[in-house]
């Protein structure tokens, strides 16, 4: 009978698990103001006096060591405070200083550096021009990205202790945006396989795939950081990471999705803001249909991106106006718009008309796409299902096929539109740079455009903010006549944290600025 | 046949079936589509590789080498005991294993004692109340708990005793809290499984003559299904609990990563998602390891347990 007793009270529990009501949802219903920054339950204690243990939940990848020059560890330890670098972008994607004081250009091949006085690194040394160096040499070593950003042949000189000098091999416009990247996170040789840096945080262990420890560091330039250790885990299942948040076992979660963001309670305060990825179609110009100007334009006119927004990230995020994101700051041209009139228009003009069911027919051959997708973000099939339907009003017939890796497909070249995602630098020259000139690591579709060349190059020799942001609106006219690739939405980046305890919390856009010494728990 | 031709017969035959495993497992990892080096660049976060990282990546992991000669090279290793270093760590894939197997013993080990303690008692009484309540009821959970998705089970007490009650900690991990989640979970199907294994083979002993003598002789009807019956039964359920217990050692995958458990299933994953060929080479490898151990186990068992097998061997 006691047996029967315990089973029907496990049945109760369960079936009172699954009945129960759906928790209210915390960010702003969809619709409201998908193209805005949606803070919501702010926190509202004081910054802590800095103490206690935050716990980071996370389901994307920790680093794979605790070496600077890594794979991209880089990332991670500026994302959890540990690492810094010379420059770096405030909230509101403004490049200034960090641990540089000052980079000034002094011809244009030449750049003076000033470092902060009074910086430590985590092993007790200061911070000097020539670890600087170091750690410079060590990035382009162990980094075979990074010679991109900054060239292998840069000649660095060092003056004395605080004052150093790059000299790069041609003029190099966003060379400032360049010392913002992680790839230059500075560092020293490791001890006991763990880089010292000067963060306000130092890494103290690891455990690949699961836990990544870091301890206060007590002699930050910045003065003492809000937390006694932060415990960052990766926790594969998003579901499961949002129940350890509600059950206490974590403090804090990082790149919640939407539907999951959807079903906190009310006690987890949510804050979401447009990121700066940016998810879009690459076309390819090689291939028909898109080969054709009228068809890419038509195909783009055709995209209602805010009711994509709606229906595939419950109207978080921001819609894509140019291969700019809103969040980088730069001023935008309206390069591509939703008409689906006009799309029918220019079709028909281009000579391709309505066949017996619909899809459009020209010189015998039939409007039809294969639009590839990839699993990586969930909603990126989920936008290539909405975009079939929505082409397939003026006249596409699209078919959506998923592949495992999609990069892979596109070097191939053998495809005619694939959905693809970049995380966007705030540097306006990365995107064009990288996707719409000869050779761009992303330019999959073998676009080629002569002012774009023009742009691009000035936009390389280029230092001055003023003169490089109209150098990218000329970028974005020319987006808007030729129709490159489809730009679609920038998905949100939402943290989710227990209301009241976590404060001193800063979101940034470009989520390589995780934890700042700030951030602390409430007492 | 001498019970040493029989020992050295099914070592030999054991060795054949691993190096089968370690074949097929290898090939098939190595064939499968998507390359290793895009993956582990792209795990890293940032931005999809380029086709030059992709090309030193591959050099630097020897993936362009012949797959015949790949696996020379392992087996070569793999028969010293080095069965390679992880491409993710670049730490030795054994190391790796042997860092997450105890918290996955320990995991498996409370979920077969969670399942005999209360599958064994269940299908006993089930048995000895045939068509009544309890029978009924076991047969009810029996088709939930095998039919229930993991995954979802998991979550549902998730929900329950970690999101709402706060009784346990959502996260798993080798500790008395944080492993009983997880043992729950991974428990239940087999707790269904072995109760109706149970129930019919006590069931099956209940009928037998010997227990008509036993109740003849004045054993009361308890004494006889419990020091007759059930000894009996269990020999039959032997052999399915030693494969459970491979199963629970094996299967964790899900659980696992749902509560995020370090053990070796979550390892497996991890070393999937990236094409971690030398770890999941391993963690495939081990998994018939285990399997072939839990056999012999079962074997053994049975071979002490019934007199009648003892003398056929």
């Amino acid at each position: 009978m006691r047996a029967s007793l315990v089973f029907a009270l496990c049945a109760a529990l369960l079936l009172s698990a699954c009945g129960a009501p759906a928790a209210p949802s915390s960010p702003a219903a969809p619709g409201d103001s998908p193209t805005a920054a949606v803070p919501t339950n702010q926190p509202s204690a004081a910054p802590s006096a800095g103490s206690g243990e935050l716990r980071i939940g996370t389901g994307l990848s920790i680093p794979a060591s605790l070496i600077a020059s890594e794979g991209q560890n880089g990332f991670n330890m500026i994302t959890y405070g540990a690492g810094e670098t010379l420059m770096r972008l405030t909230p509101e994607q403004e490049l200034v200083p960090w641990l540089a004081e000052s980079v000034e250009r002094a011809d244009p091949t030449t750049w003076e550096v000033t470092l902060r006085p009074g910086v430590t690194f985590h092993d007790g040394t200061p911070l000097t021009a020539r670890a600087v160096a170091n750690s410079f040499a060590s990035s382009w070593a162990g980094l075979p990205n990074a010679g991109s950003f900054v060239p292998t042949d840069t000649r660095i000189l060092v003056r004395d202790e605080l004052h150093l000098a790059f000299i790069t091999p041609e003029p190099l416009g966003n060379f400032r945006y360049s010392l913002a990247n992680w790839n230059f996170v500075i560092h020293k040789a490791p001890v006991n396989s763990i880089s010292p840096m000067t963060g306000p945080y130092r890494p103290v262990s690891l455990v690949v795939d699961q836990e990544f420890v870091l301890e206060r560091f007590a002699d930050y330039w910045g003065g003492a950081a809000g937390l006694e250790r932060i415990r960052v885990l990766r926790l594969p299942d998003a579901n499961a990471r949002a129940l350890a948040l509600q059950s206490g076992d974590l403090d804090m979660l990082t790149n919640v999705a939407p539907e999951i963001a959807r079903g906190l309670p009310l006690e987890i305060a949510q804050v979401s803001l447009p990121g700066t990825r940016l998810h879009h179609i690459i076309l390819n110009h090689t291939r028909a249909p898109f080969d054709e100007r009228a068809v890419r334009e038509a195909a783009s006119l055709a995209i209602d991106r805010e009711a994509l927004l709606l229906a595939t990230l419950d109207g978080q995020g921001e819609v894509a106006v140019s291969l700019y994101p809103a969040s980088l700051g730069l001023p935008l041209v309206q390069a591509q718009r939703y008409d689906p009139e006009q799309a029918r228009a220019l079709l028909d003009e281009a000579g391709w008309v309505p066949g017996a069911d619909g899809v459009r027919v020209k010189d015998g051959q039939r409007l039809e796409v294969l639009l590839y997708s990839y699993p990586g973000r969930p909603e990126i099939t989920q936008m290539a299902v909405v975009i079939q339907a929505m082409l397939g009003e003026v006249g596409f017939a699209v078919a959506v096929e998923e592949v495992a890796d999609v990069v892979e497909m596109a070097e191939g070249g053998d495809f005619q539109a694939t959905m693809f995602s970049v995380g966007v630098q705030s540097d306006p020259l990365y995107m064009p740079a990288l996707t719409l000139t000869e050779g761009g690591a992303f330019n999959y579709g073998g676009y080629w455009s002569a002012p774009i060349e023009a742009l691009v190059a000035q936009l390389r020799a280029e230092d001055d903010p003023a003169a490089r942001a109209e150098l990218a609106r000329q970028v974005q006219e020319v987006v808007r006549t030729d129709t490159p690739n489809i730009y679609l939405a920038t998905p949100p980046l939402i943290t989710a944290f227990r209301q009241g305890h976590v404060v001193g919390f800063t979101p940034n856009p470009n989520d390589l600025y995780l934890v700042t010494p700030e951030l602390g728990l409430s007492q | 046949m001498t019970a040493g031709r029989l020992l050295l017969g099914r070592a030999l035959q054991s060795l054949l079936i691993l190096w089968l495993v370690s074949l097929l497992a290898f090939a098939l990892l190595a064939l499968a589509p998507g390359d290793p080096a895009r993956l582990l660049l792209a795990a890293a976060g940032g931005e999809p590789p380029t086709p030059a990282e992709v090309a030193a990546k591959r050099a630097e992991l020897r993936l362009d080498d012949p797959l015949a000669l790949r696996y020379l090279a392992w087996l070569g290793g793999a028969l010293r005991g080095d069965f390679g270093q992880s491409y993710r760590s670049a730490r030795p894939a054994w190391e790796l294993y042997a860092e997450r197997l105890p918290a996955t013993l320990l995991l498996a080990g409370v979920a077969l004692a969670l399942t005999l303690v209360v599958a064994v008692p269940l299908g006993v009484i089930a048995a000895a109340r045939r068509g009544g309540l309890l029978d009924g009821l076991l047969q009810m959970v029996a088709v939930v708990g095998t039919a229930a998705p993991g995954f979802w089970v998991a979550l549902v007490l998730l929900l329950v005793f970690a999101a709402t009650l706060r009784w346990l900690p959502a996260l798993g991990s080798p500790t008395p809290a944080g492993v009983i989640l997880p043992a729950v979970v991974l428990a239940l199907p087999n707790i269904a499984v072995i109760a109706r294994l149970v129930r019919a083979s006590t069931l099956d002993a209940l009928g037998q003559a010997y227990i008509t003598t036993a109740r003849g002789k004045g054993h009361s009807w308890r004494g006889a299904l419990l020091f007759h019956a059930l000894p009996n039964a269990m020999v039959g359920i032997l052999t399915a609990v030693a494969l459970e217990l491979a199963y629970l050692l094996t299967g964790t995958v899900v659980v696992e990563t749902v509560f995020a458990y370090p053990g070796v299933g979550r390892l497996a994953v991890e070393a999937a998602l990236v094409r971690d060929l030398p770890v999941l080479t391993l963690c495939v490898l081990a998994a018939a390891v285990i399997y072939l151990l839990c056999n012999w186990l079962g074997d053994l068992g049975m071979v002490l347990l019934d007199p009648r097998i003892r003398y056929t061997v």
